[in-house]
């Protein structure tokens, strides 16, 4: 589905009998940002013939998003010439995803399962988790995330992920609220 | 690979298509609200976080399903380590690879001393 965060996320929940729902909400969680990306790149799009335009919503990732952000207002091109751009962008890192997609899943066949190479996926979120804290309302939307998440581990369908990441969205929105 | 599996992959993928297609597809005029902006900007930590825990607490790791338990569950090692490493240096991948290397040295450790 060319988004990876998600795709990591889909797969540790599958491993853990999720229920479908809670895998898909926090899909969308996850990828709710393309949501910002589209609407930033939809003044440069959207005159596009519907099946180009489709083909770069597929396409849309963080870093087509943010050399397009960076590169588009500089020049003064063509529509023909901004999608040429996105393409040639968007079509390299889809090659080199689906190699090393291939790679994974050949290779994870072969690697004993004591490796234990599955701890891999929340060791990313974590990093990944610990480089968005550029504020006190982040670090309380982290701690609260954490926290309903490790209280509700033992709900049923994974749904302590969910109520763990509400929770934690909110007390973050509340704590910038308050401080401004 | 079953049919939960497949049907997971495919509703995944289309929702995220329909995430990402949202204004390059549809109504480019309709500003963002508020408050989808604010839960945009929170939605990283508290989403990340809330899907590590089980991914630290929950299941058990290949190590111990082939080799027997430790007393100490070495993913809770591995993540106190990844921690303290990534707010130190803030190096993704060298917390990915040292985290995994304390993970087996925490369990073949345990497993040699009990």
């Amino acid at each position: 589905m060319f988004a990876g965060a998600s795709q990591l996320a889909a797969y540790q929940l599958l491993g853990q009998e999720s229920s479908i729902w809670v895998i898909l909400v926090t899909v969308m969680a996850i990828n709710l940002r393309y949501v910002l990306y589209s609407a930033s790149m939809a003044p440069y799009l959207s005159a596009a013939p519907r099946a180009t335009r489709l083909l770069a919503s597929y396409g849309l990732t963080d870093q087509i998003y943010a050399v397009c952000q960076r590169d588009y207002p500089l020049h003064t091109w063509q529509l023909s010439e901004r999608i040429a751009y996105y393409a040639g962008g968007t079509i390299l890192l889809w090659i080199l995803w689906q190699a090393c997609t291939l790679t994974g899943a050949l290779m994870g066949q072969i690697v004993p399962i004591y490796w234990s190479l599955d701890f891999m996926i929340p060791l990313t979120f974590l990093a990944l988790a610990l480089g968005t804290l550029k504020s006190g309302a982040h670090r309380v939307a982290a701690v609260v995330g954490t926290t309903v998440s490790w209280l509700a581990l033992d709900a049923p369908m994974n749904l302590g992920l969910i109520g763990g990441g509400i929770a934690g969205i909110i007390s973050g929105i509340l704590v910038k609220r308050f401080h401004s | 690979m079953n049919e939960t599996f497949f049907l997971t992959i495919i509703s995944a993928a289309f929702v995220t298509l329909i995430l990402k297609g949202s204004f390059i597809e549809g109504s480019k005029y309709i500003q963002l609200p508020q408050w989808f902006r604010e839960a945009l900007e929170f939605a990283p930590p508290a989403v990340l976080c809330a899907l590590v825990v089980p991914g630290i607490f929950k299941g058990e790791i290949g190590l111990i399903k082939e080799f027997g338990m430790v007393a100490i569950d070495p993913r809770w090692i591995a993540a106190v380590v990844a921690i303290s490493l990534f707010l130190k240096y803030k190096r993704t991948i060298d917390t990915l690879a040292l985290g995994m290397v304390v993970l087996h040295a925490s369990y073949w450790g345990q497993l040699a001393t009990q």
